[in-house]
């Protein structure tokens, strides 16, 4: 993107002092993981409807991807690589840089108390959009277990002989399934509260795209900063 | 033909009851099979209602259902029709032992 | 390119004509033609993305990718789940590309079970010939690619039994079957050695009933259901790729559980 150009020095740019909000790799997993969750939501409630889990509920043409099941299961089985390969360098990324940690913890009772309190008077607070509040954080944390969960919860679906044993712990192969729809379930919830936040709040939708404000050289992020002012 | 499966009376009792659609609408549950006066074969299904309340048994010929492996479908009547149906009454027949088997017809997945 | 995973002949559209879930289907992509739908979106256009040359040729590779990888996964040792007789669906759940009022039931007497391939005796078996064979039996979950399961009790001849009866060449890649409702199927060699892989003449403690494949079909423990073929008439040990009924609609070839 523009990082480059922004950048007063490659050496500056390099110090953490210098980073940005979503350094490059960042945006570039962002976009890669919403393309391939996107691919596989869709695929899946298209395999869905040939055996409801809901009784009476099918999904309708437009929410589906492929013309028909084969389709639909090839998009799965083509957009689950994306989905594993991305969401695994994401996470040794996240791991290995310090960012899951610096992000997404620590999570205080006291201040996610407040900031859902605080959200129900509609007062949201995204001044600074480098710091994420409890109930960001909270959430964060609550989609990247229903991601890895999905991929637990697949392999036992898509190998239940191979990985008899991951079956028998998930409650058996329908319970698999169930669980799997469940996790589906749970990732379309965060994306629909993710997409309207990103909305009313476009800077952070530019952020995403331009790599966001550049980080001062604090070390931790002071726990009550997330809903200052 | 429907090619017609013999089925343990005992194991029927208890299994959902599906629209033939696609969505796989539950119409109610098997209760009971009984015998009419005539001797016909009727499967009384817990049917209707709105989360739980509202059912009703309504006795259907076993012709009319079709077997969908560990469920049941009703082919031969829609649930407008079947919601003409009187309700049963034990009076009208006898119970068919568990342990009977009868003969059901079969399908294949709605889609 | 020719590739071992593609036939090389487009399927005919006519076949389409008697099967049904497939012209719904059809109908279904003419309502997503007709509009936008999410999954054009998810490619951030808003034309017809669903099915393009392009993209089906990408998905079809990923799919010959995914065979790949799915034979590798494949344990020969490992043993797909059994269970209790009690458990036992009585009778099982019935699944065809056609509705069970066409089913055509085969008439064991005059059945015989032709051979071909890399066979050293190619004589055709006869019912009574398959059931003087030893017999095995397994409880096991038959799992549909649409998503079902239930539990099934099969015996017959293990695969791996008649293959090494009739001198088959055991490090040939496939095997093939043709079944009397048209419906071609075939399976790897590994899968076709494995010991809950059955040419299965009984369910429960019967012979198969018409509908579910009398006298004879396939039953593997450790393939999705589209995989099993019912009413065997033919078998064919080959090393070029035979494709299948699904196969050739889209569906993946190795299908392994």
């Amino acid at each position: 993107m523009d990082q480059a150009k922004d950048a007063p020095t490659a050496a500056s740019s390099a110090a953490p002092a210098g980073r940005r909000l979503h350094p490059l790799p960042i945006r570039i997993m962002h976009w890669v993981n919403a393309a391939a969750m996107l691919v596989m939501i869709t695929s899946g409630w298209g395999i869905y409807n040939d055996d409801v889990i809901i009784r009476g509920f099918i999904f309708g043409s437009f929410w589906r991807l492929g013309d028909w099941a084969a389709w639909s299961l090839n998009w799965h089985f083509a957009g689950m690589w994306f989905l594993v390969v991305n969401g695994l360098a994401y996470l040794i990324y996240g791991f290995a840089t310090g960012r899951l940690r610096e992000k997404l913890l620590p999570i205080r009772m006291s201040e996610l108390v407040h900031t859902v309190i605080d959200t129900l008077h509609f007062k949201i607070a995204h001044d600074d959009i480098t710091i994420y509040n409890a109930v960001q954080k909270l959430l964060y944390i609550i989609v990247i277990l229903a991601g890895i969960a999905q991929v637990v919860t697949g392999l036992a679906i898509w190998k239940p002989v191979q990985f008899s044993g991951l079956v028998s712990l998930l409650g058996g192969f329908q319970s698999a399934r169930v669980l799997h729809f469940i996790g589906m379930a749970v990732i379309v919830g965060f994306l629909v509260v993710h997409v309207a936040l990103a909305l009313l709040v476009p800077r952070t939708l530019w952020a995403m795209l331009s790599g966001g404000p550049r980080l001062a050289g604090r070390k931790e992020p002071h726990p009550s900063s997330g809903h200052a002012t | 033909m429907r090619f017609p499966q013999p089925v343990r009376v005992g194991d029927l009792i208890g299994r959902d009851v599906l629209r033939p659609v696609e969505s796989q609408d539950i119409l109610g549950q098997i209760r009971r099979v009984v015998r009419d006066p005539d001797g016909g074969i009727l499967v009384v299904v817990e049917f209707g209602g709105f989360l739980g309340f509202g059912r009703r048994p309504i006795a259907v010929p076993v012709d009319a259902m079709v077997l969908l492996g560990p469920d049941t479908e009703i082919v031969a009547f829609t649930p407008d029709q079947l919601r003409q149906f009187p309700t049963f009454s034990s009076a009208m027949a006898s119970d068919v032992a568990p342990d009977t088997v009868i003969r059901m017809g079969l399908a294949k997945p709605s889609h | 390119m020719k590739s071992p995973f593609r036939p090389e002949v487009i399927p005919d559209k006519a076949v389409l004509d008697d099967h049904k879930p497939l012209i719904r289907s059809l109908e279904r992509r003419g309502l997503i033609r007709g509009g936008l739908s999410l999954g054009s979106l998810a490619m951030l256009t808003g034309c017809d993305v669903e099915r393009p040359d392009a993209v089906e040729s990408a998905l079809l590779a990923i799919s010959r990718f995914n065979d790949g990888v799915q034979a590798l996964l494949f344990d020969p040792r490992k043993l797909a789940p059994t269970y209790p007789a009690s458990m036992i669906l009585r009778p099982a759940k019935f699944n065809a590309y056609y509705d069970v009022t066409e089913v055509k039931p085969v008439n064991g007497e005059s059945w015989r079970l032709d051979l071909s391939g890399l066979i050293a005796d190619k004589r055709p078996w006869t019912l009574g010939q398959l059931q003087a064979l030893p017999q095995s039996s397994m409880v096991i979950k038959h799992i549909c690619v649409e998503g079902w399961s239930y539990i099934g009790g099969w015996s017959g001849v293990r695969l791996a039994t008649f293959l090494e009866h009739i001198g088959a060449d055991l490090r040939a890649k496939y095997v093939a079957f043709k079944t009397a409702d048209d419906y071609p199927s075939s399976i790897d060699m590994a899968t076709a050695l494995h010991p809950q892989t059955l040419l299965a003449l009984r369910y429960g403690d019967e012979p198969l009933a018409d509908p579910f494949g009398f006298p004879v079909r396939l039953r593997m423990a450790t393939k999705l259901g589209y995989k099993n073929p019912k009413w065997v008439t033919a078998l064919e040990v080959t090393n070029t790729y035979p494709g299948g009924f699904w196969e050739e609609r889209g569906f993946p070839w190795f299908a392994g559980l």
